[in-house]
């Protein structure tokens, strides 16, 4: 029964797609509103801040939009890691762009996670919900530190959960680079939280 | 020091990578053994281990982030920078055309400035040198004349006729004639060119074509060399026979295409009589002119025939020629001919080309 719908479900994308091929945004939209968490999802952890994310996701969407003639997929799940390919190249660029011309302002430090209501879970209590916000905040934090081709693997291997081949194919690298990226990526993060030491909630020090 | 660091760094990196890679459960066989073997032994490795566990599960348990608003593409994200991919494959090559063209332009008008140039040099020379200066007016007549239906040729089938002018304009001797020219229709151009050629074989032969295809002709043929004036002019009126042509050639034969019309006339070397005809050319009855030329609008259709009138003059000069017997200076004025009729060929070409190189880039 489930699958019967994701089937359908599939068929409808297909057809979405299709029309969104022949110029209908409409139908695009649909296909936006399907996905705009997990681009904008992305985008935030890629690039750290809600706002920088919000305008990556955009960008995105218009690449993807302007470029849907090109995709040839015939699964829903090649339509996604093409968009996400899309979404991650946009942030890899606007990282670039902005190590060649650094503007880093307060404002891009602080994050709104907290505002955000999608975030809280009804099994937490305040206080354990405000130690899981601190954490992420640490961790993003330390993602933004690692340089952009690492940071756009590790979220797309550990964020996304996309295979190392997947992550290979959408960043247009050899599968060992994804590997060693990845472990590098890992690597300072640790020595990161490691450097956070008592900053952390206890549950969350590294042992 | 600094060496033992990056060896000791890239040691780790190496570590790293293992134990990144077997977390994800990407080692090989033989390499996952290898490093299990060295975890039981190795307590460090060990903490290494958990510790980019929970660092991986750290970040693998980052909250899912909503998007703060919708992604739809309103018509005005899409429309500004969408012009790209549909237009693409119709403008992408007659762009790159307009380029060639638009680089031509410039080039193209230098050359015009030139030809036309030398073009007024050669006509002015041929007018102020002396010894022939009595006759230069005639043949500068006759080279406007034959110009004139080359004109229409070259621009009314483009329908180039309005603009035409304009640039004519700057060779100051086809100036009085030109405006004229472009406006009509080519057929009209082309008519004209027959009665030229008719009216010229007519002229210098005395005896009348051995075959006469149509009437008119041998009528005309027949007249009187006085006669031939009014002849002509009524033939004028009458649309021309492209027939008629042929069979009342009797001495053109094969030079007798309609491209080589006016060629013909500047250089007639398969006539019969050349010296009648180039006679004709030359002659330089300026008296006799300037009526033909007041006469001509007068005439309703002629009117519209423009350069006709004109070139109806080059047929009663030969009658004077002959009488006159102004053989002499006409063997040396041919190659001016050929240079001026050549020149303004080029020019007007050349013009016409510089025209449309512009109006393409102005697009």
């Amino acid at each position: 029964m489930a699958r019967r719908g994701a089937l359908r479900e599939e068929r409808d994308e297909q057809s979405l797609i299709a029309a969104a091929q022949r110029g209908n945004r409409d139908a695009f939209n649909e296909l936006v509103l399907s996905y705009q968490d997990q681009v904008y999802n992305l985008a935030y952890r890629i690039m750290g801040d809600p706002a920088s994310a919000s305008d990556a996701a955009q960008e995105a969407f218009i690449s993807a939009y302007q470029h849907i003639d090109g995709f040839r997929g015939k699964y829903a799940s090649s339509f996604k890691s093409w968009l996400m390919r899309i979404v991650s190249n946009a942030c890899y660029d606007e990282l670039r762009r902005r190590k060649r011309r650094p503007a880093t302002s307060i404002e891009d430090f602080e994050m709104d996670e907290e505002a955000n209501p999608a975030l809280v879970s009804e099994f937490e209590g305040p206080e354990e919900h405000a130690e899981r916000q601190e954490m992420a905040r640490v961790i993003q934090t330390g993602i933004r530190s690692l340089p952009a081709d690492q940071r756009v693997t590790l979220v797309l291997s550990d964020v996304q959960g996309f295979s190392y081949q997947e992550v290979a194919e959408m960043t247009d690298v050899p599968l060992g680079t994804v590997k060693s990226r990845l472990a590098r990526a890992r690597g300072k993060l640790r020595d990161y939280l490691r450097d956070q030491g008592e900053l952390l909630p206890i549950q969350y020090r590294l042992k | 020091m600094l060496r033992l660091l990056r060896r000791r760094k890239s040691e780790e990196e190496r570590r790293d990578e293992l134990l990144s890679a077997y977390l994800d459960g990407e080692l090989g066989e033989g390499e996952r053994q290898r490093l299990e073997a060295r975890l039981a032994q190795d307590p460090t490795l060990r903490a290494e281990l958990r510790a980019l566990r929970q660092t991986v599960s750290l970040v693998q348990e980052l909250p899912e982030v909503a998007a703060p608003r919708n992604f739809i593409l309103s018509k005005s994200m899409v429309e500004r920078r969408q012009p790209a991919p549909r237009p693409e494959p119709q403008v992408l090559r007659p762009s790159s055309e307009r380029v060639r063209r638009a680089w031509a332009a410039p080039l193209l008008t230098a050359a015009t400035a030139v030809v036309s140039l030398l073009f007024v040099v050669v006509l002015a020379g041929d007018l102020l040198l002396p010894g022939i200066g009595g006759l230069a007016s005639a043949p500068q007549q006759l080279e406007q004349s034959k110009e004139i239906p080359q004109i229409a040729l070259e621009a009314a089938p483009a329908g180039e006729g309005g603009e035409m002018e304009d640039e004519v304009a700057p060779s100051p001797t086809l100036a009085p004639m030109a405006p004229e020219a472009p406006r009509e229709e080519p057929e009209t151009a082309v008519e004209e060119k027959e009665d030229v050629r008719v009216e010229r074989e007519v002229a210098p032969s005395p005896t009348p074509p051995p075959t006469p295809a149509v009437e008119a002709p041998l009528e005309e043929a027949e007249m009187a060399p006085e006669e031939e004036e009014e002849a002509i002019e009524e033939m004028q009126t009458e649309p021309a026979w492209p027939g008629a042509e042929t069979p009342a050639a009797p001495m053109g034969g094969g030079a007798a295409t309609e491209e080589a019309a006016a060629l013909a006339a500047a250089t007639p070397e398969p006539m019969v009589a050349p010296t009648v005809v180039s006679e004709a050319v030359l002659t330089p009855t300026i008296p006799a002119e300037a009526p033909m030329v007041s006469e001509a609008p007068a005439e309703g259709e002629v009117g519209l025939l423009g350069p006709t009138p004109s070139e109806i003059e080059a047929a009663p000069v030969p009658i004077q020629a002959e009488e006159r017997g102004l053989e002499r200076p006409v063997r040396g004025r041919l190659p001016w001919e050929v240079l001026e009729i050549g020149l303004g060929l080029t020019a007007l070409v050349l013009t016409f080309a510089t025209i449309q190189a512009w109006r393409v880039r102005r697009r």
